[in-house]
């Protein structure tokens, strides 16, 4: 355990240190953060985070947005993921914040790659990224894409992912019930998190499932970026849509581009079929009817999730 | 009782910035409502631009909702009256004591909200604060030709009032561009809004549906998307932008025959586009001035 978890364990069992970690992420906003954006020439309310669940369309949605500002700059070369990343090429919570390293820090693991220009396209300084829990401090005036997955896919697809791939992984699962089990809490934490924030009215979120994103891509990155402000060029979502494809992903992926550089273990493609409904090869119905007992508990109905 | 709070409203708007004003009578009725910020969703829109077809969407979402979680047959009829009954206030009348407030459907609460009143008005910062607010809009020469067919060409007193849809495009301009601009500017903080143009509306109501659905916190449930969209498509003026009351209604002083050729020859497209002309008019005259 780190040092900073250490302090923070320790002040949450004292009397009213649980509003410990409050005062350390308000000072560290108003002494760090702000700060930081602005000499990175990052306007808080031009800062788009896709706050995701892992394995929820993160990369799509960055795929999609990159193709479509690299059309609307006048180019007819489709994007592939090693120039996706150079155009994104930050995390939120190693570039920008390092929240889980309060409060002695280092506040960022490596100061940000300068933002390519092509994100003013959106009226955006940077979009960057981060799968953590929603961040109310932070994240005030700054544009929050959350993307979301049926929970029991997202076991499959991490499963998949992570678990059947890399045999020296520590708390490696054999199967999606053992990564569900693991990740339980930390999921309802994360989806909780933002459905929450996006009740409350206060914060600029909005909320997408990857079901719906992969099934409506057209749609979806049109509504985005209406909602970011602009009005979209109908023809050159459709062409984003296009060159975002799984299909084109795992070609450029052959030839060397990879979809998460930060990745380092990852053998094989990043991505799979990406399908809906594959936990129906893992999960049985009295699977489904104990697991949705469990998430109620935590306020989350699973069958309201799309599920096929 | 209306004729007092008209005074104060108009003497109170004479002293008071009209944001922070309404900030104030919006708190006050609030608390005196027992509501929440958070359990209001303001549709805020540019006239003509789909409110109606938005109310309609949500409404028949969550009567089907509420159907079918008590596990009952929710295959509707549809209702040309249900937003009238479901949603019957206006924000810039009913939250700042101009008209009582009226009671709105307990059924809004299966999506997270106790009322959904609407308003044409540009983003108001301060009184909106910490408030979910859904703006639709569209191309504002569709918006001048769509508003001049249904509401003024059929209209035998407001006929008078206004030449044409040009006249109406100008006199309009300022206050329209005004709302437009408001709600795509990011540096708004505090504010949930979600812009949406009403070609999405037209073009996918089921997934525009959705994608409100999602933006407040639910998860849609698509075949009751899907279900709404088909039933909004038999009332036929919200499809063009259209769909006030007296639209679904009927008035003395309306030539209805006029009104409904308009919504007949448009609904196919909802109208999106009738504004070329006016636009290629306008743009004509810039030119030959200079």
């Amino acid at each position: 355990m780190s040092g900073n978890q250490k302090i923070r364990n320790f002040a949450k069992s004292i009397p009213g240190g649980s509003s410990f970690d409050l005062v350390a992420r308000k000072l560290t906003y108003h002494m760090f953060y702000k700060n930081h954006l602005r000499n990175n020439l990052i306007s808080e309310e031009k800062l788009l985070v896709l706050g995701t669940v892992a394995r929820s369309g993160t990369h799509y949605a960055m795929l999609l947005l990159t193709n479509y500002i690299n059309s609307l700059a006048g180019s007819d070369n489709p994007i592939g993921p090693a120039e996706m990343n150079d155009i994104l090429p930050n995390n939120w919570h190693l570039n920008y914040m390092s929240y889980h390293k309060l409060p002695l820090g280092p506040l960022v693991q490596s100061n940000p790659k300068r933002p390519s220009e092509l994100v003013r396209y959106l009226q955006l300084d940077e979009i960057t990224r981060s799968h953590s829990l929603f961040q109310s401090t932070y994240w005030r005036k700054s544009q929050i894409l959350h993307l979301y997955r049926n929970p029991l896919d997202y076991a499959v697809s991490l499963f998949n992912y992570k678990h059947k791939k890399r045999s020296d992984l520590p708390d490696r699962c054999r199967d999606p019930h053992q990564v569900l089990e693991l990740k339980f809490d930390n999921y309802c934490d994360m989806y909780n998190s933002y459905r929450d924030a996006a009740k409350t009215g206060k914060y600029r979120i909005l909320r997408i499932s990857y079901e719906n994103l992969i099934q409506n891509p057209t749609f979806y990155l049109s509504s985005i970026v209406t909602w970011l402000g602009n009005e979209p060029n109908q023809e050159l979502v459709r062409r984003a849509v296009e060159s975002s494809s799984i299909n084109r992903v795992q070609r450029a992926e052959k030839m060397g581009g990879a979809v998460n550089p930060d990745a380092k273990d990852l053998k094989g493609s990043f991505i799979s079929s990406g399908q809906i409904g594959q936990w129906k090869n893992y999960f049985t119905l009295e699977d489904f009817n104990r697991w949705n007992l469990r998430f109620r508990e935590r306020g989350i109905e699973l069958d309201s999730f799309i599920l096929e | 009782m209306s004729v007092v709070r008209r005074i104060i409203s108009w003497g109170l708007l004479k002293l008071i910035p009209s944001d922070a004003l309404s900030r104030i009578l919006f708190d006050l009725k609030l608390l005196l409502s027992g509501l929440k910020k958070s359990e209001l969703l303001i549709l805020a829109t540019i006239t003509k631009t789909g409110t109606h077809y938005l109310r309609f969407l949500i409404a028949y979402y969550i009567e089907m909702l509420s159907l079918k979680r008590m596990g009952s047959n929710y295959y509707i009829e549809s209702d040309d009256f249900i937003v009238d009954n479901y949603f019957p206030n206006s924000w810039h009348t009913s939250y700042t004591f101009i008209r009582p407030r009226k009671k709105s459907t307990h059924l809004l609460k299966l999506i997270g909200l106790k009322d959904f009143p609407r308003s044409h008005m540009k983003l108001r910062k301060y009184a909106w604060s910490n408030v979910k607010v859904l703006h639709t809009y569209r191309d504002l020469h569709d918006q001048a030709m769509v508003s001049w067919h249904t509401k003024y060409a059929c209209d035998a007193v407001l006929k008078e009032e206004i030449s044409g849809p040009e006249d109406l495009y100008k006199q309009n301009k300022k206050d329209n561009l005004g709302q437009l601009e408001s709600f795509k500017n990011l540096e708004t903080n505090n504010i949930n809004h979600l812009r949406i143009s009403f070609g999405q509306i037209f073009n996918d109501p089921a997934n525009s549906l959705a994608l409100i659905l999602q933006w407040l916190g639910e998860e849609p449930d698509m075949e009751l998307c899907s279900l709404a969209a088909d039933l909004a498509q038999k009332t036929p003026s919200i499809l063009v932008g259209g769909g006030e009351k007296w639209h679904r209604d009927n008035r003395d002083h309306i030539d209805y025959k006029m009104l409904n050729s308009f919504i007949e020859n448009n609904r196919a497209t909802g109208a999106i586009g009738v504004g070329g002309v006016l636009a290629s008019q306008l743009a004509d005259k810039a030119e030959s001035k200079c």
